[in-house]
């Protein structure tokens, strides 16, 4: 009987992800945190069924809270919305690649930066150049961390025997597939 | 009180566990690049020089601590023979802590994390200063970690004085708050790295200070002693209400380069004086 990795493989890289993602610091290029925990959680929205998707942005979403000094359940209210949206668009985004990642990662770190400022406190004006690069950058590193992140969870996945590849599935021996 | 019990709990004890949690990973990523990957740049330059030029640093950078507590307790001494008021000083020691993250996972608040917790003598409210003058207070406390609240950061408020170029201006006093807040408690979005001005307020409005001139600790707020350096002065300007002065100050310390912070950790539960 094969016993379901499932979780130990969404703890292990939720992990990986918040000390890359609080060791990493801010620079002059790169002004805003690199959200690999919400790219994670995200690629688990896209490719988990219901339960293991929201426990995922649960535990994201409590991990960048806590460990970012945020209001309790800020990250986790949105990551609980952006899952409304990842399932309203299924239909569109059939399968987790590195490209869907750029896309969807770009836009969730821009809706996580202003709703994290937002409901932090920050809440003076939305204009301005520093906010404008502070959304700019967001989408720019969002964009990366989305291609890099989902990279990263396809592997592990593939390596770890959570998916099973599509050759498998069709009962054809790898010797003999295409 | 079900949900001030859950508030302290999210506050204190989930807090505290993530913190944990992450300590021994991100201590492993600061090992690694303090041992192998210093080594491993030494060898490419063919000495040994990077290792020992990190060594020396840290060296030099404990000795600047030592001779500045010891000569501002000469000045205390000073003070205190020429008052005949003298109070028990209370011992206290320094804890160098290395810096393991900057921001957390969020880089709103200005704040660093930093390899010394409760284990370590490290108490919160604990000052923090490098050589080059005050970085900010301990604001959490768990047991191998503590967040360093900046003095940068718009939360940030410090008890301070200028340095007045002679003794009949007297002394002129303030309140430094940190950078990113507008006037009316407004703040707007800010980035990490982009340290506003800190807004010196409450100044005597008669006193007109130079540019350049040294904003130090004053000791009153009792969490940072009195006659550390905390920045220089840029400008100075009335406030809108006229009853006071505010100026602009750059601090001293390049938050974006701190590596390695000495927190002052008192015994018998008394701050320093």
């Amino acid at each position: 009987m094969r016993s379901d990795i499932n979780l130990p493989v969404m703890g292990v890289m939720l992990l990986l992800a918040a000390v890359l993602q609080d060791m990493i610091s801010v620079s002059l290029w790169i002004p805003v945190k690199l959200n690999f925990l919400s790219v994670v959680a995200l690629f688990y929205m896209v490719t988990r069924p219901f339960t293991k998707a929201l426990l995922a942005a649960v535990w994201a979403g409590a991990l960048t809270d806590t460990l970012g000094g945020l209001p309790p359940f800020c990250t986790v209210g949105f990551l609980l919305c952006a899952y409304a949206v990842v399932h309203a668009l299924r239909s569109m985004i059939y399968r987790a690649t590195v490209l869907s990642g750029v896309i969807l990662g770009a836009g969730l770190s821009c809706g996580q930066t202003l709703w994290t400022r937002i409901w932090a406190g920050a809440s003076g004006s939305a204009g301005g150049w520093h906010s404008l690069a502070l959304l700019g950058s967001s989408i720019l590193a969002g964009a990366v961390v989305g291609g890099v992140g989902f990279a990263i969870c396809l592997l592990t996945d593939n390596l770890s025997g959570c998916v099973q590849s599509a050759k498998e599935k069709n009962d054809l021996s790898w010797s003999k597939a295409d | 009180m079900v949900s001030v019990g859950a508030l302290m709990f999210w506050q204190v004890g989930v807090r505290n566990f993530s913190r944990e949690l992450l300590y021994p990973y991100e201590s492993a990523c600061l090992w690694f690049d303090r041992t192998v990957s210093v080594r491993f740049r030494s060898i490419l330059s063919r000495s040994n020089n990077a290792a020992q030029n990190l060594k020396l640093k840290r060296e030099v950078a404990l000795l600047r601590i030592s001779v500045s507590d010891a000569d501002a307790r000469e000045q205390e001494i000073l003070r205190l023979r020429q008052a005949l008021d003298f109070k028990p000083v209370v011992k206290s020691s320094w804890v160098a802590a290395s810096v393991l993250s900057r921001g957390g996972t969020s880089a709103v608040w200005q704040s660093i994390r930093v390899a010394k917790g409760s284990r370590h003598g490290v108490r919160k409210g604990d000052p923090v200063v490098v050589p080059e003058g005050i970085v900010g207070r301990v604001a959490e406390v768990s047991a191998h970690t503590s967040e360093i609240l900046l003095i940068t950061d718009p939360n940030s408020r410090v008890a301070c004085e200028l340095e007045t170029p002679t003794s009949d201006t007297g002394v002129v006093r303030g309140i430094l708050y940190g950078g990113g807040a507008r006037p009316g408690g407004d703040p707007e979005l800010t980035l990490l790295y982009v340290v506003d001005p800190l807004r010196l307020r409450y100044l005597a409005r008669d006193f007109n200070p130079a540019p350049h001139t040294r904003v130090i600790s004053s000791g009153l707020g009792h969490t940072f002693p009195k006659g550390l350096l905390i920045g220089y002065l840029l400008e100075s300007r009335l406030e809108p209400n006229g009853l006071s002065r505010e100026a602009t100050i750059v601090p001293a310390v390049d938050m974006a380069a701190l590596e390695v912070v000495f927190i002052l950790s008192t015994k018998g539960g008394a701050r320093a004086q």
